[in-house]
């Protein structure tokens, strides 16, 4: 499977990106034509989008569309994630049958706290699955436990490890690298123990020596740059992986080595 | 790349490229605004030609602000709920209004009081900067509230650690003509390659650029009585 569209060797991929918005805060932008001149302007050939509509509403097949429709306006450089919604597994899995195979959707998005059921909880059976019948990463939200959002508990690293271990052949990427400091402990070491767990960059956290702590316990190989827009700006988690302390070839592969690899691109 | 004086740094952090900035210790909640600063005061024998940010509350075994203002005071930092006061209350009105006869900036953490005391300050004391910045939560889920508080109060000011949202920049210099941010890393704590990259990219005129790296905060050290 390779990717529609440009490619350029030594550009970043974004690998956790948001479209659309959401009703917590006011987004000042939110324009595809924006984005897009945003990701030139920082050197990014590629995004990989879970819809925020995916996130807040359960019209999934409508979503779907808009993914593909922004594919094509995109030129073939905004991708998507499928999102797996685990109180309504029938839905979600038809939509990948459907679509499964094309350049548009490059992996299945999970996100427990928000669907408000433990990772580790059997209703993901059927997305592990489904991901190792089309050989698709699962990307998913996780974080350490928060006074601030109660919601957290539903996403913290150690509860996927049921299924990480379960579904060795099948690639699960830790977003945000487990939040905040236990969170990122443990994700990192999960990274570490077992081959299909890798870890991506996005969220607010930018703590001095962040990327190469997780280069210590997790190697390069594990790391991707992902940022979450269209919440927060991909410079931010740029300019932090180009000033850590590693080599090039280790910023490299977390800029885009290791994306291309994983998302044949 | 664009020179920068880094107005939230924490001591411990020598080993800093940039000297160039205003430094600040945890001493002020972590034991008191005494101690904090005559930490620093000895800081500042040891490092003149660096800039402080001292520590102030309602009450306190002794605050010399002439002394302070001698010893390079950039800025007074603020805790009211580490301290215990509040920060538009009766009890910090003479502080407040001896800062703003100074016009001697202070700098609160967002996480350290609410979005209406700060309007409140800012109304109460037209001539006193009001910096804010913020530890470990980023300004993210706030802009329906301080965007119109920016736009109404020529006094407030936001440290850009914490500034993170995507457009951030671009709209608030382009759109609201907003350009009163002063440029800080949170350093050592936080990498400062996330916060300046944010603004050496974003699409705005490199006058307002050169303004939030330098030339905001160099004036309002300049306006120090």
């Amino acid at each position: 499977m390779t990717a529609g569209g440009l490619i350029i060797s030594n550009m970043y991929i974004d690998m956790h990106t948001h479209i659309g918005e959401t009703p917590e805060f006011h987004f000042f932008d939110i324009s595809l034509k924006t984005f897009l001149k945003k990701m030139d302007s920082l050197n990014i050939s590629y995004a990989i989008n879970t819809h925020m509509d995916n996130l807040t509403g359960i019209n999934y097949i409508a979503t779907a569309e808009e993914c593909l429709r922004i594919y094509e306006e995109s030129g073939g450089r905004v991708m998507s994630y499928f999102i797996f919604n685990p109180h309504m597994p029938k839905e979600c899995i038809e939509i990948i049958n459907k679509y499964a195979g094309n350049y548009v959707f490059r992996g299945i998005k999970i996100h427990p706290s928000i669907h408000r059921t433990y990772a580790d909880d059997d209703l993901y059976e059927p997305v592990y699955i489904t991901a190792r019948e089309y050989n698709l990463p699962i990307l998913t939200h996780s974080w350490c436990i928060s006074p601030h959002n109660d919601t957290q508990k539903y996403s913290v690293p150690g509860l996927f490890e049921k299924h990480a271990k379960k579904y060795s052949d099948v690639i699960l990427i830790l977003g945000h690298s487990g939040g905040r400091s236990e969170g990122i402990r443990e994700a990192a070491r999960m990274a570490s123990h077992y081959p299909n767990v890798y870890l991506d960059t996005s969220g607010d956290v930018y703590p001095l020596g962040f990327i190469e702590s997780l280069v210590n316990e997790a190697t390069a190989e594990k790391i991707m740059f992902g940022s979450d827009a269209m919440w927060i700006c991909p410079s931010t988690q740029i300019g932090m992986i180009k000033g850590a302390e590693i080599s090039q070839t280790d910023k490299d592969k977390i800029l885009h080595v290791n994306a291309r690899r994983i998302f044949g691109i | 790349m664009n020179d920068y004086f880094d107005c939230n740094i924490w001591l411990d952090a020598d080993n800093y490229k940039s000297a160039n900035g205003i430094y600040s210790t945890a001493l002020s909640y972590t034991k008191s605004p005494e101690a904090a600063n005559e930490f620093l005061l000895r800081q500042y024998e040891k490092s003149p030609e660096r800039y402080y940010a001292y520590t102030a509350a309602p009450v306190m075994r002794w605050f010399d602000v002439d002394l302070l203002v001698r010893s390079h005071a950039a800025c007074i930092r603020l805790f009211p709920k580490r301290l215990n006061f509040s920060l538009a209350g009766s009890e910090t009105e003479p502080l407040l209004k001896e800062l703003e006869s100074r016009r001697l900036p202070v700098m609160v953490w967002h996480t350290e009081t609410t979005w209406s005391e700060i309007s409140a300050v800012c109304e109460r004391y037209p001539m006193l900067p009001v910096i804010i910045d913020g530890n470990d939560k980023k300004l993210l889920y706030h802009n329906r509230v301080f965007i119109p508080l920016m736009l109404k109060n020529l006094n407030l000011y936001l440290e850009t650690f914490n500034l993170i949202q995507y457009l951030f920049y671009e709209t608030l210099v382009n759109k609201y003509s907003i350009d009163r941010f002063v440029f800080g890393t949170n350093y050592p704590q936080n990498s400062p390659l996330a916060p300046l990259n944010m603004l050496l990219s974003a699409d705005i005129p490199e006058e307002a650029r050169e303004k939030i790296l330098n030339g905001n905060i160099k004036t309002l050290i300049s306006n120090i009585i």
